[in-house]
């Protein structure tokens, strides 16, 4: 549930309900105040980043789903 | 004194009813120009008519009159009504749309000439057979929601209609015959035409082809002066994002919106409509979104036009609404993406198929204003609308601080969204049949010029009662407003963001009611823009509320004309002062039957606090002042008290 000890990729994008829902590094979560950390959805498994966490965002009673971006850049 | 107040006071009076209906009756004569028709002749209505291409549609009024009343000499009124029984209007307390009237009239049927309904009567091979009301029936399948006037007035000779007063209606139904052969027609009042309406109105527009929350998104490879190169992941069909906006969102760049005019997909490259101020990098997060949506062929004329409205529109997809801010044909377009999401809503991805519906949306609205539109929108003209006494108690109790922004995605009866409106605002509305209008009175201490008074001699017998209405009253209001999501469930407080209340710890302490009686609603009319008017609504609500107000129900001689909503000064042993004299109290009438005696409710419209309208210039101190100057505000002593001991008044 922790963000600590995750290496956030610097690709990894989300959708932040504080800019009106538009696309943002994930990596800037980490300084919000909303910011309620990353849930791990296998813990100990192997998934891609995007696949294995969601983070936990207060400003908006909802979980977000991170989607991370392969080279270049992926939706 | 008028014709009616004198015929109303005279010693013998005979009260007499007439009704009036107006049917459709179309204005052309059978087979003459514009009508073609040929054969045998129609009866001049819609469901007769055998040229509907030419019908031209106007009105006929068919007149009835009770059994045995005397008919006014040269005209044509038919003696079948035989009873009648009026459900009155009553009008709610603190707020909200008043119940609606009906009058039921019994009619007797019988056969008749039909030289009066039907045109051709002289010239058919046949006479019309049946009885009149049978034919009436066949004729006009479509009678429903025209108007009918009941006129209620007193027979005098010679014959004077200036001693009716015209109650305007709508015909709600005419059933039968029955087993006695009478036939049953049921008047509604006007706002019945609310009940039926639904708003916004059903579109049932489809998306043509998916609408994504984000087309594309991802980190930029490249930018030019006026290009950017997209995510390798994009797509690689040329012209695929031509016609979308392609939004910077974080790192070089970051702010900018374009419109993409040219896309190549091997390359990835998308040229923009205009040059980049700050030209994008590898480091741009980027995002594309579509402008438009086409809703089906034929479908964009159930769409309001923005542009023809001057009033911002809105569709709801699913769960998400959507600002449009023009329309060409079936295409519904906006200019940047922003317009995604309003009202608190999530872009959202949505699939070819997927239903739109129009949204009945008012931007920073006046109540007056968001109301008329409503009372528009669902069929009620200007003409039935106390427009001028509505903007008058929205300048008085409301202003710019009840000014409205919600939205209401899904087509409601009009009726329930006016109710819901008025109640957050502590406006009440009725239907004054006799004035032919629509009313709004703000439930708040009113400054009337002239009040009724009605003194124990004046009511009928022992006709006066009082009803304490203790289940009413409250000694805190709460209300929850500001709705994190318009499509998100308003009868759960937890979907809204902020809750306002009003707290009377007097009323609640030990040495008076000792016990907490709260109210607590929700409003999706009123957003955090509105906090500070919520704030004077529960608070208002709790002055109005905190001592049980108490219900009068008398009778009353016809010459004591009051209507439902007028303030009336009621004196009565029923209810006394401390001392056991009789108590002077204001009250409104919610409730008004006039039936031969008139019967009447009326309830306290006492407040907690001293209110008061400032004071015209000219008027004397407080000390000097006659009681109706009272009614305006002084300024009171520095210790909180007038002049006479009495209480200081409260300024909201």
């Amino acid at each position: 549930m922790s963000e600590e000890n995750i290496d956030i990729p610097d690709n990894a994008l989300t959708r932040c309900p504080k800019a009106s829902f538009n696309m943002i590094r994930v990596a800037r979560c980490a300084a919000c105040p909303s910011f309620g950390g990353l849930a791990d959805r296998f813990p100990g498994g192997q998934a891609p980043f995007a696949r294995r966490y969601l983070v936990l965002c207060n400003a908006e009673p909802v979980k977000r789903e991170v989607m991370e971006l392969a080279e270049g850049g992926q939706e | 004194m008028t014709a009616r107040t004198l015929a109303q006071a005279a010693h013998q009076r005979f009260s007499a009813l007439v009704l009036e209906l107006d049917a459709d009756y179309c204005n052309n004569t059978f087979g003459s120009a514009p009508c073609t028709a040929t054969g045998t002749q129609c009866y001049n209505t819609f469901g007769t008519c055998k040229d509907r291409a030419n019908y031209a549609k106007g009105t006929k009024t068919f007149r009835f009159c009770s059994r045995g009343m005397a008919i006014p000499p040269g005209e044509t009124l038919r003696p079948y009504i035989l009873s009648h029984a009026f459900t009155p209007t009553e009008i709610p307390l603190c707020g909200g749309l008043a119940a609606r009237s009906q009058t039921t009239l019994t009619m007797a049927d019988e056969t008749c000439s039909d030289i009066e309904a039907d045109k051709y009567a002289a010239i058919r091979s046949l006479p019309a057979t049946g009885t009149f009301w049978t034919r009436f029936i066949a004729r006009n399948y479509n009678i429903q929601g025209r108007f009918a006037r009941v006129r209620k007035g007193y027979v005098t000779s010679p014959w004077d209609w200036t001693v009716f007063q015209n109650e305007l209606y709508v015909i709600e139904a005419i059933t039968g015959p029955d087993s006695e052969g009478n036939v049953q027609v049921v008047l509604a009042d006007a706002t019945k035409t609310l009940d039926k309406a639904m708003l916004p109105e059903a579109s049932d527009g489809k998306l043509q082809q998916d609408l994504k929350a984000i087309e594309n998104s991802g980190i930029a490879q490249a930018g030019g002066a006026a290009t950017i190169t997209l995510a390798a992941a994009a797509s690689a069909v040329d012209s695929y994002y031509n016609g979308m906006e392609v939004y910077v969102t974080e790192n070089t760049g970051a702010g900018q919106r374009r419109v993409i005019s040219g896309y190549v997909g091997a390359t990835r490259v998308a040229t923009v409509s205009a040059a980049w101020s700050v030209v994008p990098n590898s480091t741009s997060v980027y995002q594309i979104g579509a402008l438009g949506i086409n809703v089906g062929t034929g479908k964009g004329a159930q769409y309001d036009d923005p542009v023809a409205t001057g009033l911002p529109q809105f569709v709801r997809i699913g769960d998400e609404v959507v600002r449009y801010t023009a329309i060409a044909g079936d295409v519904l377009s906006w200019a940047d993406t922003t317009s995604r999401a309003q009202f608190g809503t999530i872009a959202e991805d949505h699939k070819q198929g997927d239903g739109v519906q129009l949204c009945f949306a008012p931007v920073n609205k006046s109540v007056t204003d968001v109301i008329h539109r409503l009372a528009n929108a669902a069929g009620l003209a200007d003409a039935y609308l106390d427009l001028a006494g509505l903007a008058t108690e929205d300048s008085n109790w409301l202003g710019a601080g009840a000014a409205i922004t919600a939205c209401i995605h899904t087509p409601e009866k009009a009726s329930g969204l006016l109710d819901e409106l008025l109640a957050a605002t502590n406006l009440n509305a009725w239907w004054d049949a006799a004035g032919q209008i629509l009313r709004f009175k703000a439930d708040m201490p009113q400054n009337a010029a002239s009040v009724i008074t009605i003194t124990p001699e004046e009511t009928i017998g022992k006709s006066m009662q009082v009803t304490p209405l203790d289940g009413l009253r409250i000694t805190r209001s709460f209300m929850s407003f500001a709705p994190f999501s318009a499509t998100e469930n308003m009868g759960e407080a937890k979907n809204f963001g902020i809750t306002n209340g009003y707290i009377d710890a007097s009323a609640e302490s030990a040495n008076e009611y000792n016990a907490v009686t709260g109210e607590h609603k929700f409003s999706r009319w009123m957003g955090a823009a509105n906090s500070t008017f919520v704030s004077s609504t529960v608070g208002r609500r709790v002055n109005r509320l905190r001592d049980a107000p108490f219900k009068l129900s008398f009778a009353l001689d016809p010459r004591n004309e009051v209507h439902v909503g007028d303030l009336i000064d009621v004196t009565s042993r029923k209810k006394a002062n401390a001392s056991g004299a009789p108590a002077l109290t204001r009250m409104r009438v919610i409730k008004y039957l006039d039936d031969r005696n008139i019967e009447i409710e009326a309830i306290s419209t006492t407040f907690a606090r001293r209110y008061g309208f400032i004071a015209p210039n000219g008027y004397p101190d407080y000390a000097s002042a006659s009681e109706a100057q009272r009614n305006y505000a002084f300024i009171a002593a520095a210790n909180g008290l007038m002049s006479d001991g009495s209480s200081a008044y409260f300024i909201s």
